[in-house]
C-alpha cells in the first residue's frame, strides 16, 4: 500500500515537471494574438495551480493532523459566516484578475477590420478549399499522407496526417482575414501556431484574422467531428516573405514574376506542356489507382473489399458504368459517401470508374472518356 | 406448472412488478453498473485504437460510432440511472418516508430504461448503421448526413427523457409531501437537497432535449429545415438548443454527487458538515447559474463579442459557489477526527480531483484561451476529471458508504482499499496525458493522430486498461460481499448521522411505516 501511495504522489507531482517541456504545453505561436493567448493561458494556469495547491495543502494538513487513529477529538463547530464570506470574495477577486486581460485580448481578436488580404476557407467532407478573393485563385487541399502509412504498411513520415498536397501560402507581416464557411456539415478551421480556431458552419461566414511574424510551415487540423474522415483533413499554412509569396502567386496564375528589386533576375514562368493523356488500358489503370488510393481506399479498402463502406467486388453487377459515374459525382442520398463533383476532374472520375470496373472480379471492357463524365454532370 | 417453476417465475415477477423503492433502487444500481461496464468497454476499444498512431483495430467510421455510443450510454444509461438508484434507496430512508410518492410510476420509469438502451444500441446489430456523430449529434451531420440508426437514437432519447421526467416528478412529490413530521426543508440532508434541485433541472431541460431531437426527426423525414441553412434554418440554433439542455445536464450529474460527498465527509470526520446552510445556497446558486452559461460550449461558432463576454463572465462566476462547496468540505475535515474507510478515501480523492477538473474548467472559460483549447483533448481530459474522478468517485464512495446499510453485510475492506488505490493511480494515468496532448493541439474525436502525440497516448491507453480492470474488481467485491455474514449493526459507521442509521441493516422491506419524529437537523 505504501508503494501505491508513493507512486500516486509522484504521479500527481509529475504535471509540474511535464509543464517544463514546451512540447506538451500550449504553443506560444507566431502571431501577436497567439502570444497574448499563451500569456493569458499561463496566467490562468498559475492562478489555478495556486488554488489547487492551497486546497491540497489544506486537505493534507487535515488528513495528517486530525486522525481518528491518533485520538483526535472532533470539534463541534458547525460553520462560520466570516470565513464563508472570505472564500466567496477572494475567488471573486481572482476571477476579476483573469476576466480583465481576457476581455482586452478578446476585443483585439474579433477586430477583423482593414485586412491586407482575404482568403475564403471552405470546409468540406473531407478536404479544405481555399479561395484567394483578391487574386481570383482557388484550390483544394487534401491529405497527402499515403494510405499505406495509415494502414501501417510503410513507416510513417515526420508529418504523418499533418501534410497536404496544396498548402495555403500566405505572406508574413500582413493582416490576413480568413472567411470561414462550410459546404456540408460543420468543420473547424484551426491552426494552433496562429492562435486560430473558427468553426466552419454551412450558411455562416465566420471571420478571423492572423498576422504572422515568422516565415515557416504551420500545421493544424479540422477540430469539429465532421464524419468518417474527420481525422484526415489537415490544414497546412506556409508563411513566406512578401517576395516569396508574390512569386508563388505568379506561378499559380501562370504569369511571369517581376521582382520589385531591380537587380534580381527576372524569372519567366514557363507553363508546363499540357501532358498527353494516354488512353490505353495500363495508363488509365495506373492513373485510376492513384485517384482511388487518395480518395476512396480509406473507406472502401485498398483491395476494394469494403469494411466500413460497401464492397466494390462485383460492383459492376449491381451498377452500370453510367450509374457508377453518377454515384461518384453526386453520391447516394443518405449514404456516408461524399459527392466528388467539385473535387475530381472529369478525367479523374473517368479514370477511377474505369479502374474500379476493371478490378476485383469486375470486368468492363469499355474505355470511359472525360466527355462521358462531362455529359453526366447535371 | 410445478411448484419449483412457480416460485422461480414468482421470484422473477417480483422484480418486474415491484413497486418497492428498495427493489427499484437495486434494479437501477445493477442496471447502471452493467451499462457502465458496457460503455467502459467501448472506451477501452477506443483507447486500444489510440494506443499508437496508425490504424490499429478498427475503421474510422466504427470509431465514430463508438464515440457516440460511449457518450450516450455513459450519461443516460450509467450515471443518471445510478444517481436515480441512490435517490430511490436513500431519499425515503433519509426523510423518513415509507416509499416514494408514486410507486407504480417509479416501476415504469425504471423499466423504460432497458428498452430505451436496447433501442439505442439496436442499430449496431440490425444493420443501422448506428449514429456516428458524437453524443452531441450536431446538425447537419445528424440530419441531412445522419445514418438510419439516428432515428432509433432519437426515439431512445425520448424514452430516456420520459423516464427521467417521471422520476423527477416522483422525487419532487416525495420530498415535498412525505417528509417526516418536524423535518423542514432547510433541515433536510444535503443529499436530498442535491436531488431536489436536480429534479427541477431535469424537469426544465429534458423537454428542451425532446424538442430538439424531434426537430432533428422532422428535418430528417418531414421536409422541415429547422437546422438546414439551405432551407432558411440555422445549424447554430441546434447548438443553442442542445447546450441549453447540455450544460444544466452536467449539473444534473454533479449535484447528487455533491450531495453524496456532503454525507460521507462529515461521517468519517465525526463532525457536522461545515456551513450546511451555505451548502444549500451554493447548490441553488449553481443550479440557477447553470442555465446561463451554455454558450461557453460554442465560443468558436462566431457568436457576437458581447455574447462571448457575457457567457465568459457567467461561466467564471459559477466557480464561486462551486468553490464554496469545496472549501466547506475541507473545513469539515478541519479539526475533525478522520478515519480512512474506503468510502472516505474515495470522498477525499473526489474533493481533490474534482477541484482539479473544475480548475481546468476555469481555464476553459477564458474565451481567448478557449480558442486554443476548444474541441481539443484538453476538453476531453477536463470533463473526464469532472465526471470520472468526480461523479463516478462520488457514486463509488456512496456505494461503499451505504452498501452495509442496504445489504446488512460488510464488503471486503482489503479489496476495497486495493480498488481505491489502483483506480486513483490509473485514472490519473488515463486522463492527465489527455490534458497535455490537448494543450499541444491534438483534436478530440479522431481515430488516428500525428506522431508527436504518440507517447502520451500510449500512457493514457495503458492507464485506461488498468482502470477498467480495477472496476471489474469493484464488481467482484460487491458480489462477493453478498455471501459474507449478515452481521452489520443499524448504525454501521460510528460517526454516521441521519434517519437511515436509526433502523436495522438491511432495513425492513417496508421501513418507516410510522413516520419518525424529527427534532432539529437530522445530520448534525
Amino acid at each position: 500500500m505504501v508503494i501505491m501511495q508513493l507512486s500516486l504522489l509522484i504521479l500527481l507531482v509529475s504535471p509540474l515537471l511535464a509543464w517544463q517541456f514546451p512540447a506538451y504545453n500550449m504553443t506560444p505561436g507566431v502571431t501577436p494574438v497567439s502570444h497574448e493567448i499563451y500569456e493569458l493561458h499561463m496566467l490562468v494556469f498559475y492562478i489555478c495551480l495556486f488554488i489547487l495547491i492551497g486546497v491540497s495543502v489544506m486537505t493534507i494538513y487535515c488528513l495528517v493532523n486530525y486522525r481518528h487513529s491518533q485520538g483526535a477529538k472532533a470539534s463541534s463547530i458547525k460553520g462560520n459566516l466570516k470565513v464563508e464570506i472570505i472564500w466567496t470574495v477572494i475567488p471573486f477577486l481572482l476571477l476579476i484578475t483573469i476576466a480583465v486581460p481576457s476581455t482586452l485580448v478578446l476585443i483585439n481578436i474579433v477586430d477583423t477590420s482593414d485586412p491586407d488580404m482575404n482568403i475564403k476557407v471552405i470546409g468540406r467532407q473531407w478536404n479544405w478549399k481555399y479561395e484567394y478573393l483578391d487574386e481570383g485563385i482557388e484550390f483544394f487541399s487534401d491529405l497527402s499522407t499515403p494510405l499505406a502509412q495509415i494502414k501501417g504498411l510503410e513507416p510513417k513520415g515526420d508529418h504523418y496526417l499533418r501534410e497536404v498536397d496544396h498548402p495555403v501560402v500566405v505572406p508574413i507581416n500582413k493582416k490576413i482575414r480568413f472567411l470561414v464557411t462550410s459546404d456540408d456539415v460543420q468543420h473547424s478551421f484551426a491552426v494552433p501556431d496562429l492562435g486560430l480556431k473558427r468553426d466552419a458552419i454551412p450558411g455562416y461566414i465566420n471571420e478571423a484574422w492572423v498576422y504572422i511574424e515568422k516565415p515557416g510551415t504551420y500545421r493544424g487540423a479540422c477540430q469539429e467531428l465532421c464524419g468518417m474522415k474527420h481525422g484526415y483533413m489537415p490544414i497546412v499554412v506556409e508563411a513566406r516573405s512578401q517576395e516569396g509569396y508574390l512569386q508563388w502567386l505568379a506561378e499559380q496564375k501562370g504569369e511571369a514574376y517581376v521582382s520589385s528589386d531591380p537587380n534580381a533576375p527576372v524569372i519567366n514562368f514557363v507553363p508546363p506542356e499540357p501532358a498527353v493523356i494516354k488512353m490505353d488500358h495500363d495508363s488509365i489503370i495506373a492513373r485510376g489507382k492513384q485517384v482511388f488510393e487518395k480518395h476512396c481506399a480509406l473507406c472502401h479498402g485498398l483491395n476494394g473489399a469494403g469494411g466500413a463502406c460497401p464492397t466494390l467486388v462485383d460492383i459492376t453487377q449491381k451498377w452500370s458504368e453510367d450509374e457508377l459515374i453518377s454515384i461518384v459525382l453526386y453520391s447516394i442520398k443518405g449514404k456516408a459517401m461524399p459527392a466528388f463533383e467539385d473535387v475530381l476532374s472529369d478525367q479523374e472520375i473517368a479514370d477511377v470508374v474505369y479502374y474500379v470496373s476493371n478490378s476485383w472480379n469486375n470486368s468492363e471492357g469499355q474505355l470511359i472518356s472525360a466527355e462521358t463524365v462531362a455529359d453526366a454532370r447535371r | 406448472m410445478d411448484a419449483v417453476q412457480k416460485t422461480r417465475s414468482a421470484r422473477l415477477m417480483r422484480w418486474v412488478m415491484t413497486t418497492n423503492h428498495k427493489d427499484i433502487g437495486t434494479l437501477y444500481l445493477w442496471f447502471s453498473f452493467s451499462m457502465f461496464l458496457l460503455a467502459g468497454g467501448m472506451a477501452l476499444l477506443m483507447r486500444i485504437e489510440l494506443s499508437m498512431p496508425g490504424e490499429q483495430i478498427m475503421q474510422p467510421l466504427f470509431y465514430n460510432q463508438l464515440v457516440t455510443a460511449h457518450g450516450l450510454v455513459m450519461i443516460f444509461g450509467a450515471i443518471m440511472p445510478a444517481l436515480t438508484g441512490f435517490a430511490n434507496w436513500q431519499i425515503p430512508l433519509m426523510i423518513g418516508a415509507s416509499d416514494l410518492a408514486f410507486p407504480r410510476l417509479n416501476n415504469w420509469s425504471f423499466w423504460l430504461l432497458p428498452f430505451a438502451i436496447t433501442l439505442l444500441l439496436s442499430s449496431f446489430v440490425v444493420g443501422g448503421p448506428p449514429p456516428d456523430f458524437g453524443w452531441t449529434f450536431y446538425a447537419p451531420l445528424s440530419t441531412t448526413y445522419g445514418p438510419p440508426g439516428t432515428d432509433a437514437m432519437i426515439l431512445a432519447i425520448h424514452l430516456l427523457g420520459i423516464s427521467s421526467i417521471i422520476g423527477s416528478i416522483n422525487i419532487i412529490a416525495t420530498i415535498l409531501n412525505l417528509r417526516a413530521p418536524g423535518m423542514t426543508l432547510m433541515n433536510m440532508p444535503i443529499f436530498v437537497w442535491g436531488w431536489f434541485v436536480t429534479s427541477f433541472l431535469i424537469l426544465a431541460i429534458m423537454p428542451i432535449l425532446a424538442a430538439t431531437v424531434t426537430m432533428v426527426l422532422t428535418d430528417r423525414h418531414f421536409g422541415t429545415s429547422f437546422f438546414s441553412a439551405a432551407g432558411g434554418g440555422d445549424p447554430v440554433l441546434f447548438q443553442h438548443l442542445f447546450w441549453f439542455f447540455g450544460h444544466p445536464e452536467v449539473y444534473v450529474l454533479a449535484m447528487p454527487a455533491f450531495g453524496i460527498i456532503s454525507e460521507i465527509i462529515p461521517t468519517f470526520s465525526r463532525k457536522a458538515l461545515f456551513g450546511a446552510n451555505c451548502m444549500v445556497y451554493a447548490i441553488i446558486a449553481i443550479a440557477l447559474l447553470s442555465f446561463i452559461v451554455w454558450v461557453h460550449h460554442m465560443f468558436t461558432t462566431g457568436v457576437l463579442l458581447v455574447t462571448q463576454l457575457f457567457f465568459m463572465y457567467t461561466t467564471m462566476i459559477i466557480a464561486v459557489p462551486t468553490g464554496i462547496k469545496v472549501f466547506n468540505w475541507v473545513a469539515t475535515m478541519h479539526r475533525g477526527s478522520i478515519s480512512f474507510e474506503p468510502a472516505m478515501l474515495f470522498a477525499i480523492a473526489f474533493v481533490l480531483m474534482f477541484t482539479f477538473g473544475g480548475l481546468s474548467g476555469i481555464m476553459l472559460s477564458v474565451v481567448p484561451a478557449d480558442y486554443q483549447y476548444h474541441d481539443s483533448y484538453f476538453v476531453v481530459g477536463h470533463f473526464h476529471y469532472v465526471i470520472v474522478t468526480g461523479v463516478y468517485y462520488a457514486l463509488v464512495s456512496g456505494v461503499y458508504y451505504w452498501y452495509p446499510k442496504w445489504t446488512g453485510r460488510m464488503y471486503s475492506m482489503k479489496l476495497a482499499n486495493w480498488h481505491f488505490w489502483v483506480t486513483t493511480i490509473a485514472a490519473n494515468f488515463t486522463f492527465m496525458p489527455m490534458l497535455f496532448v490537448g494543450l499541444a493541439g491534438m483534436p478530440r474525436r479522431i481515430p488516428d493522430f500525428p506522431l508527436e502525440f504518440a507517447e502520451f497516448n500510449l500512457i493514457a491507453s495503458f492507464g485506461s486498461l488498468v482502470f477498467g480492470l480495477a472496476q471489474l474488481l469493484f464488481g467482484f467485491l460487491l458480489i462477493q460481499g453478498l455471501w459474507r455474514p449478515k452481521n452489520v449493526s443499524g448504525q454501521v459507521w460510528d460517526g454516521a448521522k441521519g434517519l437511515e442509521w436509526t433502523i436495522s441493516s438491511p432495513p425492513p422491506y417496508h421501513s418507516f411505516m410510522d413516520p419518525p419524529k424529527v427534532v432539529g437537523k437530522t445530520y448534525q
